[in-house]
């Protein structure tokens, strides 16, 4: 067991290094770069050629846009390691700064939406298996094939319109009331935020939600025909500690190796709905340094995120394995 | 049986169980909206509604406190008097919305663009001469005046920002000062409160150029402050004293600073006290204000400017939150096809939806390359006049009017001010006539035509023109396009349409590769009668040639035929010192492209709406007519709004 932690978080590393050099190829790929975007701003702004050009050199110096490609990895690399993501262009700002808070903000949105999911779709799941072909299974069958279809973006406008139309809100939209904004961390603060959470956890979980019920539903069917289920009742177990403790168990197998990689959809997810709902949550911000060609904040985002996705997925190989006896045994 | 009962209820209850979870979760999310949407601080601080102080309840607690100078001590001695657009008003209030840095940019200039868009009235500074010249402008400044902080503001803050920063040897990226060389021209304090702008050369658009959201730094920086930070003035080791200047540059890039650095002391009517990047900024009323009104009730009425940063915050979300009753104030993002949804609600949510003539946004016009580098029989046939006829003539402007502006606008080019509407100017080739346009294409030697219908060149090949666009860019410029293609197929032409995104658009704009392309302003008029002879949008190399007169080696094409008579027209209206030539030529210059058509306009003077809670008063548009534009707001006057109570 701890030999494989060992070897998958040598794996982990290497792929995270992979990754990061795949990001900034690909932010490099697009013609140009964050000043030539700057150039065609300073030119409307009618500034002379000698001086956009003066300005130009001084800042491609500045932010080393005047190296080769490799060096100015290399050099955004040994600061990463540093724990420093470097410096916005655009924004004019340390990337440490820019992110922080988004970040810690962006995984609490994803993990509700997380638990949002579970919690709704291994009990529907659970109860569509035993209840197959009734009409709550249709029903739920057919919410989850919407849930599957329906684009976040889509749903939260239809969310924002029904707020405003039908049930009069007063406040659409952020994470925050405007006086918690910028307070201080407090327990009034959480709560506040726990008010504003629970539409964009929906809205972000609710694809993963109908995906998983698919899943639990499948599983328990199959796994309800076994012989060891029969072998269960007949020992006059309750039909619960059957549900619960003999088919469920065996059922979640492939939701929580799923888990690890719906991590992506979820954080690309709150991306989409983040800036349909202004939330400050670092998909805005990620989409504007892409627009922007500010390499250093994008790529920092970029590397961040694959880290997340990289350990959510070894954290979801742990709990297979501290699910399954099976897993945990073999040895590989 | 019991078993299988069990379990149902089971399963049933957990579903319901979560259920209930949620709906708790949407319980205190989804008030019921309260019945006074006007701003809450406004109730509790103003209570005496008939209050008209010199200064606003809040500052005379200060003073009262003993924390707070009197006013005759924080007001200069020559304040600012500035007319209310419709009466004087009542203190307190806090005006909501995403528009907090249009409330911030225009403040704190030298001057002020008046109404008419065309004079200027003292700001920052109280009055100015010009040399006979105009080869150097004098600033007077207010005496006694001071920074938020109480302390003093003069001519060694302007002098601070010239000296320190722009010709810091340390500065190696382009301050942006409009409209001054900072290689050639200088400034020069005079005394404390007089300064001198010196130009190598004459600069009579100095006023334009330097005025608005885009003029940083004029007014000067606060230099007792932003001393502490500067490299030459702190004891900064030698290694790190390039670090430190770039430093303070990003700080003071375009201005930020005054909303992003709370402690920063401001000139403006008010200073930022909490800020987050991208999600909110709040102002305060600053104390020390020199405006008054002419009882001479020290500005601004309004106690707090609460707002949305600029990033996060996507136009349906803000429409939302308007219709929420969340904002007192929203426009830019407002479409003609936004209206009926704000109409129907505006009783219940006490808004007022104002009309304003739309400088930048309501106007696609069609752009035809003079410059275009690719197949000479396509430029050929866009350097003819007559073709460029036809393409207006064919144009449903009716029906874009309809679709796109709910009919709110006018066919026509556009070509004309905002709430202007000349109609041998703006209606030239604009009413829709498909012989005529037939009849002028078959002119130009189109009239072979292929299996399909459509005109081939003469030598039989294919004739396919390219429409490129911004796919979302402005006002309707997808229906536009959409429109006038079938327009266009309809007297034979063959269009293709480009939709491109923003860096292939600008890639392409400078490379001069593309035949006709789409453009959400005309040009014809971006503010100031001056601008917007927007030669560059249609020819950019000519303008290019234009531009660098005195440079060694120009550069670009020399413009020939009608588009060198334009293009001198811009010169002159842009150069000459005499107004009355400078206004003669810029009217000539518009009766020439009605005829050439360079540019082919679609819908002009559809309004922009402005959104703002009903309960405010002196916002211009309310009284009398007013004009907008994008990036420009210093005739909103925000100091003198008011919220009636």
């Amino acid at each position: 067991m701890g030999r494989a932690v060992l070897r998958r978080s040598v794996q982990m590393v290497i792929t995270l290094w992979l990754v990061s050099i795949l990001g900034f190829v690909i932010i490099q790929l697009p013609p140009g770069d964050f000043l030539t975007l700057l150039e065609s701003q300073l030119e409307e702004q009618r500034l002379s050629s000698a001086q956009i050009e003066s300005a130009l050199t001084g800042l491609r110096a500045r932010y080393g846009l005047d190296q080769p490609v490799y060096v100015q990895y290399l050099r955004w690399m040994s600061s990463l390691l540093r724990g420093d993501l470097g410096y916005s262009m655009a924004l004019r700002a340390d990337v440490n700064e820019l992110l922080s808070e988004r970040l810690v903000l962006t995984l609490v949105i994803s993990f509700a939406a997380m638990v949002f999911s579970l919690a709704l779709a291994l009990p529907i799941g659970v109860y569509s298996a035993m209840k197959q072909y009734s009409w709550a299974d249709y029903l739920f069958t057919v919410l989850g094939f919407l849930g599957l279809a329906l684009p976040n973006m889509l749903l939260a406008l239809i969310l924002i319109f029904l707020a405003v139309t039908v049930f009069n809100a007063s406040t659409i939209g952020g994470l925050f009331s405007p006086e918690y904004i910028t307070a201080d961390w407090s327990p009034a603060k959480v709560l506040d935020l726990a008010k504003h959470l629970w539409l964009p956890a929906f809205i972000v979980g609710f694809s993963s939600t109908a995906g998983t019920i698919r899943v639990v539903r499948a599983q328990m069917l199959d796994t309800l025909g076994e012989p060891f289920i029969q072998t269960a009742r007949m020992k006059g177990l309750s039909e619960n500690r059957v549900i619960t403790r003999h088919a469920l168990r065996v059922a979640l197998n492939p939701v929580v190796s799923g888990l690890g990689l719906s991590l992506p959809g979820l954080i690309s997810g709150e991306t989409i709905t983040a800036l349909v709902l202004g939330l400050p949550t670092i998909g805005p911000l990620l989409l504007n340094a892409l627009f922007a060609e500010d390499m250093y904040l994008a790529g920092s985002i970029l590397v961040i995120l694959s880290g997340a996705l990289v350990v959510g997925n070894f954290l979801a190989d742990l709990t297979l394995a501290w699910l399954d006896p099976r897993i945990r045994l073999v040895e590989p | 049986m019991t078993v299988h009962r069990r379990a149902r209820v089971f399963s049933l209850l957990s579903v319901i169980t979560v259920f209930a979870m949620i709906l708790a979760g949407c319980g205190p999310a989804i008030a019921p909206a309260p019945a006074e949407p006007a701003a809450e601080p406004a109730a509790e601080e103003a209570p005496a509604a008939e209050m008209a102080g010199p200064e606003a309840p809040m500052l005379a607690e200060m003073v009262a406190a003993g924390t707070l100078p009197p006013l005759e001590e924080r007001l200069p001695a020559d304040v600012l008097v500035l007319q209310p657009e419709d009466s004087i008003g009542q203190y307190g209030g806090t005006l909501r919305g995403p528009h907090a840095w249009d409330v911030f940019f225009e403040q704190g200039l030298l001057q002020r663009l008046h109404n008419d868009r065309d004079t200027f009235m003292p700001q920052v500074a109280m009055g100015w001469d010009w040399a006979d010249d105009f080869t150097s402008i004098t600033f007077h400044l207010r005496a006694g005046m001071k920074w938020s902080d109480g302390h003093p503001y003069g001519a060694d803050d302007i002098l601070f920002w010239w000296n320190d920063i722009v010709q810091s040897k340390y500065n190696v990226q382009a301050y942006r000062v409009s409209g001054m060389n900072p290689e050639t021209d200088t400034v020069v304090k005079v005394d404390d409160s007089t300064v001198r702008f010196e130009f190598a050369e004459p600069r009579p658009a100095f006023l334009v150029s330097s005025r608005g959201a885009w003029s940083y730094g004029f007014y000067g920086l606060p230099a007792h402050y932003f001393k502490q930070f500067h490299p030459d003035y702190n004891d900064t080791a030698a290694d790190k004293a390039q670090e430190e200047f770039d430093k303070l540059r990003d700080v003071l890039h375009q201005n930020q600073w005054i909303v992003r650095d709370p402690n920063a002391p401001t000139v403006n009517a008010w200073k930022s006290v909490d800020y987050k990047e991208g999600q909110y900024v709040l102002f305060e009323r600053n104390p020390y204000y020199f405006g008054v009104d002419p009882e001479g009730n020290q500005l601004p009425y309004i106690d707090y400017i609460e707002g949305l940063d600029k990033y996060d915050g996507d136009a349906e979300l803000l429409k939302a939150k308007t219709l929420a009753g969340e904002t007192d104030i929203l426009f830019r993002v407002v479409r003609p096809s936004d209206f009926p949804v704000f109409k129907e609600k505006e009783e219940e949510l006490g808004i007022q939806i104002t009309f304003f003539d739309d400088v930048f946004n309501g106007r696609q016009t069609f752009m035809i390359n003079q410059n275009y580098i690719g197949d000479a029989a396509i430029s050929e046939l866009l350097h003819t006049a007559d073709f460029r006829r036809a393409l207006s003539l064919a144009l449903d402007r009716e029906l874009m009017n309809e679709s796109i502006h709910l009919g709110l606008g006018r066919p026509g080019h556009g070509f004309s001010p905002p709430g202007v509407f000349d109609e041998a100017i703006d209606g030239a080739y604009a009413t829709q006539d498909f012989d005529a346009a037939n009849a002028l294409l078959d002119g130009i030697g189109l009239d072979q035509r292929d299996s399909d219908g459509l005109r081939t060149f003469p030598d039989g090949s294919q004739l396919t023109i390219t429409l490129m666009f911004r796919s979302g860019w402005g006002i309707g410029s997808d229906e536009t396009a959409e429109i006038a293609m079938d327009n266009w197929r309809e007297i034979g032409l063959r269009v293709a349409a480009k939709p491109v995104e923003r860096k292939l658009h600008s890639e392409l704009l400078s490379a001069n590769d593309w035949q006709i392309r789409l453009n959400p302003s005309t040009g014809g008029w971006t503010g100031y009668w001056r601008y917007g002879m927007a030669l560059r949008q249609f020819a950019r190399a000519s303008n290019d040639w234009l531009q660098s007169a005195g440079e060694d080696e120009r550069r670009g094409v020399e413009p020939q035929g009608k588009l060198r008579e334009l293009a001198d027209l811009q010169q002159l209206a842009l150069q000459s010192l005499d107004k009355a030539e400078a206004q003669a030529a810029f009217h000539d210059y518009r009766v020439l492209l009605a005829d050439q058509l360079f540019q082919i306009g679609t819908v002009a003077n559809s309004p922009a709406i402005l959104i703002i809670n009903g309960k405010l008063r002196n916002v211009p548009g309310q009284v009398t007519p007013a004009a907008i534009s994008q990036g420009e707001s210093e005739y909103l006057r925000f100091e003198q709004w008011y919220y009636e109570q």
